[in-house]
């Protein structure tokens, strides 16, 4: 490199070497910066447009910037971590209280499920909290970036599950976990899309595709329809975002009207004809059968039948089960009882009122997440934090209507059943609110609006 | 002749603000425009200009994108929000008035009307 060119690049180095030193923030030092230096670079060719030598055009450039060191510390009271301390408490709250659950309700079957051991509840409590913190300290920027390679990332982890996992009640055990990424996943795929036009937005379309597949190979029907519900109302938001650079109007009717013939599809295959229509038949009425499909649904109404406002429920007008001549708890007539019934064991040995408490004390959480997604500045962030939120509501909802009876889906209450599922949903929320902790640097990332944006033309 | 920075100082968001109003602009156009449209009155230092940019984008009256300008150079645009349009008409309602007012007390019009 020529001395003088070297020389000039170290005027306008030092410039911003200055201005960087100030931002503490360090992931917030090269998106700041980055702007500084083509505001730079624009000034000086001005300069030598006009006629200035190069060195004097980049001298008089810097001057013209204003004292790095004011600058920098301007900029570092603007971009610093926004720390999520209220809801990181409130979820590792709900993590140990979970956890806590789990070995309290359930130690009477520990002999005959080792997932009950109280070494792996309490194992999981402090994996969460672990996977919670890395989540939460993740450069939600850097995952932005490699968008599309951890799309397919997902896609293939999905894949290698369906090959290698275990087979659980003629499910894939271990892509059940993989498919709750799945919203999240396709969110980064629809970034990956942006400002690409047609092509983009048809692709985003194509995108849910493989991930669609997995949770239909593995099956998981309920995490299938979770995430088609999800990945349109997702795409509908980028749209209206205008991330593909589209007419508004037009691409939220072509995906309005591709999301309304996807679900008659889903429905009539789903629910149309055969099993899942005699499925139907007893998510409505259970008692038609009730040794039958609608034993768990019958019981379950059973035993929230006969639980008490706080404390114990009382006795079940049924014969108990027995082993080796004992009779067992009358929730443990429950199939499941231990994981995605816990919370109707929970009702049956504690009450109605503390389920309602541990209920308010979820939705407080949820609510709280989805309002930071309403007033996140970062577009991109919006929709990753509005994946995990939708997910863990969707998955609550589900949880929530098959322990009031109503058996349609396998479904557990986030950071309340399963030790594995409360990892994930651990790992879920923290990547949530890393993105609203790093929400004034994600806002470079942001993608074009509507209005044309003017040329310069001095 | 430049402006006093007192004077300046105040309004500077107004401005900006202003400049925003009949499209999307990357800072150095902004500073660029702001010097034609007040005929070389305001120079608006690029350390002054990206700490309010960046404000007025935490508050929700801009928002930023990157794309790639006439040049090729990725640039980041503001857009004024609707959010920033109201806070717009806002501040020139007010500066109206205040120039306004200023103008009546160095003209030295009627005053004192009961006196």
């Amino acid at each position: 490199m020529p001395e003088h060119e070297a020389a000039r690049d170290s005027l306008i180095r030092g410039y911003l070497d200055t201005v960087s030193d100030q931002i503490r923030w360090k992931r917030a030092r090269t998106v700041v910066v980055r702007e500084l230096e083509t505001h730079l670079e624009d000034q000086r060719e001005e300069f030598q447009a006009e006629g200035h030598a190069p060195e004097e055009a980049e001298r008089l450039a810097v001057e013209e910037m204003g004292d790095p060191v004011a600058v920098g510390t301007d900029l570092d009271r603007l971009h610093r971590p926004r720390p999520q301390w209220g809801m990181l408490a409130m979820t590792l709250a709900l993590l140990l209280v979970g956890s806590w659950l789990r070995y309290a309700l359930t130690r009477a079957g520990a002999p005959w499920d080792e997932d009950l051991d109280p070494f792996r509840c309490a194992l999981s409590a402090a994996a969460g909290a672990v996977v919670l913190m890395v989540a939460y300290l993740l450069d939600v920027s850097r995952l932005l970036r490699w968008a599309k390679w951890v799309y397919i990332g997902a896609v293939a982890v999905g894949v290698l599950s369906l090959h290698l996992s275990p087979t659980v009640n003629n499910a894939s055990y271990f892509t059940r976990y993989v498919v709750l990424f799945y919203p999240v996943a396709y969110a980064l795929w629809l970034y990956a899309c942006r400002g690409k036009g047609w092509t983009g937005l048809l692709a985003a379309v194509a995108g849910g595709i493989p991930l669609t597949v997995v949770c239909m190979c593995a099956p998981f029907v309920q995490g299938m329809l979770q995430l088609m519900v999800i990945g349109c109302f997702l795409l509908l938001l980028a749209i209206q975002m205008d991330w593909f650079t589209v007419p508004r109007r037009q691409g939220l009717a072509a995906v309005g009207g591709l999301a309304a013939v996807m679900a008659g599809a889903v429905m009539w295959l789903l629910f149309g004809a055969g099993y899942n229509a005699a499925r139907i038949q007893i998510f409505l009425h259970p008692e038609i059968d009730p040794q039958g499909a609608g034993y768990q649904a019958v019981m379950a109404r059973r035993i929230l039948g006969a639980s008490r406002l706080m404390g114990k429920g009382g006795d079940l007008p049924i014969q108990l089960n027995t082993v080796q001549g004992m009779e067992l708890p009358p929730e443990m007539m429950l199939p499941e009882w231990n994981h995605d019934f816990l919370p109707t064991t929970m009702v049956y040995k504690l009450g109605w009122l503390p389920y309602l408490l541990l209920l308010a004390a979820l939705a407080v959480l949820l609510l709280w997440m989805l309002r930071r997604c309403a007033c996140q500045q970062s577009q991109s962030g919006k929709l990753l934090a509005l994946a995990v939120g939708l997910t863990l509501a969707g998955q609550s909802a589900f949880a929530v209507a098959l322990n009031l009876g109503f058996v349609l889906f396998s479904a557990q209450l986030p950071l309340v059943t399963g030790n594995l599922h409360s990892v994930v949903d651990c790992a879920l929320i923290g990547l949530a609110q890393s993105a609203f902790r790093s929400e004034s640097i994600l806002r470079d990332t942001a993608v074009p609006v509507p209005r044309t944006p003017q040329t310069q033309t001095a | 002749m430049e402006a006093d920075k007192s004077l300046v100082s105040g309004s500077m968001a107004l401005l900006v603000l202003k400049l925003l109003e009949d499209g999307d602009k990357y800072g150095y156009q902004m500073t660029s425009e702001l010097r034609q449209r007040s005929e070389d009155v305001f120079h608006l230092k690029a350390g002054t200009l990206y700490p309010l940019l960046h404000t007025l984008e935490e508050k929700g009256l801009v928002t930023a994108y990157q794309r790639e300008a006439a040049a090729g150079k990725p640039r980041r645009y503001y857009h004024l929000t609707k959010e920033g349009q109201a806070a717009l008409r806002e501040k020139e309602a007010a500066w109206h008035a205040y120039a306004n007012a200023v103008g009546r007390v160095l003209r030295g019009g009627a005053c004192c009307a009961g006196a």
